[in-house]
């Protein structure tokens, strides 16, 4: 029945809705910021060609990767609180969590990018007579920033649509706020759920379509080979 | 008149595997000549290109270039290489700058040259080597034989005063080979001193000066190109050159006529 969308509009319903979808963006924009930030000088130490450093690097990619975000979830709001005895809000063990992750993956996107520039770019420029640094800012930086943009993008909107797991430690996002008024509403509008979640996927595409055409953009406009 | 480059004794070992890549090089070069490096592979000859413009350290020998010796520890191999010019096989554009970009690189960063006069400069050079409209095109944009001629301009932006060339065709398209060898021969007619390492054999015999055999990492003969590729005075360099002969299988009818 159509009539049950009218249930968004209805009091602060549409606003409380729009707040749980900045929780969601905040949490996945503050991790990505930080997780971009470590990531950089991950992936760098990534690229050293001491075994240890390599293996231990390994080892954490491995982990996050293997570990669902759930998991890890789970372990930094429940076991970290018990064993360590903080309290954490489920807003900051969730960007603790994404930034782990968020970490792990853009070092590897860093890795993968300075590793895939060819040596003999690196040459060229040399014997043009530029020092190492000149080097580094003209050739390799360009290079390795053009191939990063597209894939950090990307990373981004899978951080946005992973938040959605916070919701079972707890904190209120887009997703919680809907099943709050779907509950609260269930006898009134008995077919409420298909329009709440209808409206929660409208806002994920809202916010994620714009960046990752951007991605593809930029993808297309800076290929290189 | 004095050599313009001059090598004596050069060594060069590389450190990982032991291997003698130069195993005493002793070559001068002269103002305006063009010398042109053969040898099967691995014979030490892009090696050798490597080492006079710094790209590999030499254990032994000196490098001098005009008077100065380029060969010590404290070379100052930045000054060298604008010196110095290189072109590689595989032509090295950077991708993410377009040809003009490309051309400007070295004069900006490196010469902190006017960029007007720098992009003065460049369009004649593109010009002459045919590529006058390509000037923002991007390197994926264009053909193997286009993007080698770019690179052999972006080198003579830095006005270098030796051209070192590393089997500038070895990855080119047979019909494209033609275009490139064109330039450099224009180079040469111009005056430019060239050092060049070719598989070419029909083009090194057309345009050196000299010709220069190596095996082994060492020199084993010199010669002017006609008498070197008619009447090689070494036994390796004869069976060198005998592998660039295509005979046809025998035909036993044509036996019988």
């Amino acid at each position: 029945m159509p009539s049950d969308l009218e249930l968004i509009f209805q009091g602060s319903n549409l606003g409380r809705l729009l707040g749980g979808l900045w929780v969601s963006v905040w949490i996945a924009l503050v991790s990505m910021g930080a997780s971009v930030v470590l990531g950089l000088p991950f992936g760098v130490v990534m690229t050293s060609k001491n075994r240890l450093v390599k293996l231990l690097c390994r080892c954490y990619l491995e982990f996050v990767r293997i570990m669902p975000q759930l998991v890890l979830l789970f372990l930094v709001f429940f076991d970290l609180t018990k064993v360590a005895g903080l309290n954490l809000s489920g807003e900051f063990a969730a960007v603790v969590v994404f930034t782990i992750w968020g970490t792990a993956e853009m070092g590897d996107l860093v890795r993968g990018s300075i590793t895939s520039i060819p040596r003999h770019q690196f040459e060229t420029a040399r014997a043009l007579g530029m020092s190492p640094a000149q080097v580094q800012r003209h050739v390799i930086l360009p290079l390795a920033v053009r191939q990063l943009l597209p894939q950090t993008v990307n990373l981004t909107t899978r951080m946005i649509k992973t938040t959605s797991l916070v919701v079972l430690i707890g904190v209120v996002e887009v997703l919680k706020v809907a099943q709050q008024i779907i509950d609260a509403n269930r006898f009134q509008y008995p077919s409420a759920a298909l329009w709440i979640y209808g409206v929660v996927f409208f806002l994920y595409f809202i916010v994620c379509f714009p960046i990752s055409w951007l991605s593809r953009r930029l993808e297309a406009r800076w290929q290189i080979s | 008149m004095n050599a313009l480059l001059s090598l004596t004794d050069v060594r060069k070992q590389y450190p990982n595997n032991g291997v003698t890549a130069l195993d005493g090089v002793c070559l001068d070069v002269k103002a305006s000549e063009v010398v042109a490096i053969i040898g099967p592979s691995g014979c030490g000859k892009s090696t050798l290109l490597r080492c006079i413009n710094g790209l590999e350290e030499i254990q032994g020998g000196t490098i001098r270039l005009g008077d100065d010796i380029v060969s010590d520890c404290g070379t100052n191999w930045r000054r060298v290489r604008q010196r110095v010019g290189m072109v590689f096989q595989n032509y090295e554009l950077f991708p993410h700058l377009d040809v003009m970009g490309n051309l400007l690189l070295g004069p900006k960063v490196v010469q902190r040259a006017d960029r007007a006069e720098a992009t003065k400069r460049a369009q004649q050079l593109l010009d002459r080597v045919g590529l006058g409209d390509r000037a923002h095109s991007l390197p994926r944009q264009l053909s193997g034989g286009q993007k080698q001629r770019v690179a052999i301009v972006r080198t003579l932006m830095m006005r270098p005063e030796v051209l070192l060339l590393d089997e500038i065709t070895a990855s080119l398209d047979p019909e494209m080979v033609r275009e490139v060898l064109d330039v450099v021969a224009e180079l040469a007619a111009d005056g430019m001193t060239m050092l060049l390492v070719t598989h070419e054999m029909a083009f090194a015999r057309a345009i050196a000066d000299r010709v220069v055999f190596m095996d082994a990492g060492r020199i084993v003969e010199v010669g002017e190109p006609e008498q070197f590729f008619t009447s090689p005075a070494s036994e390796r360099a004869q069976r060198f050159l005998n592998t660039f002969v295509f005979e046809a299988p025998h035909k036993p009818d044509a036996d019988e006529e």
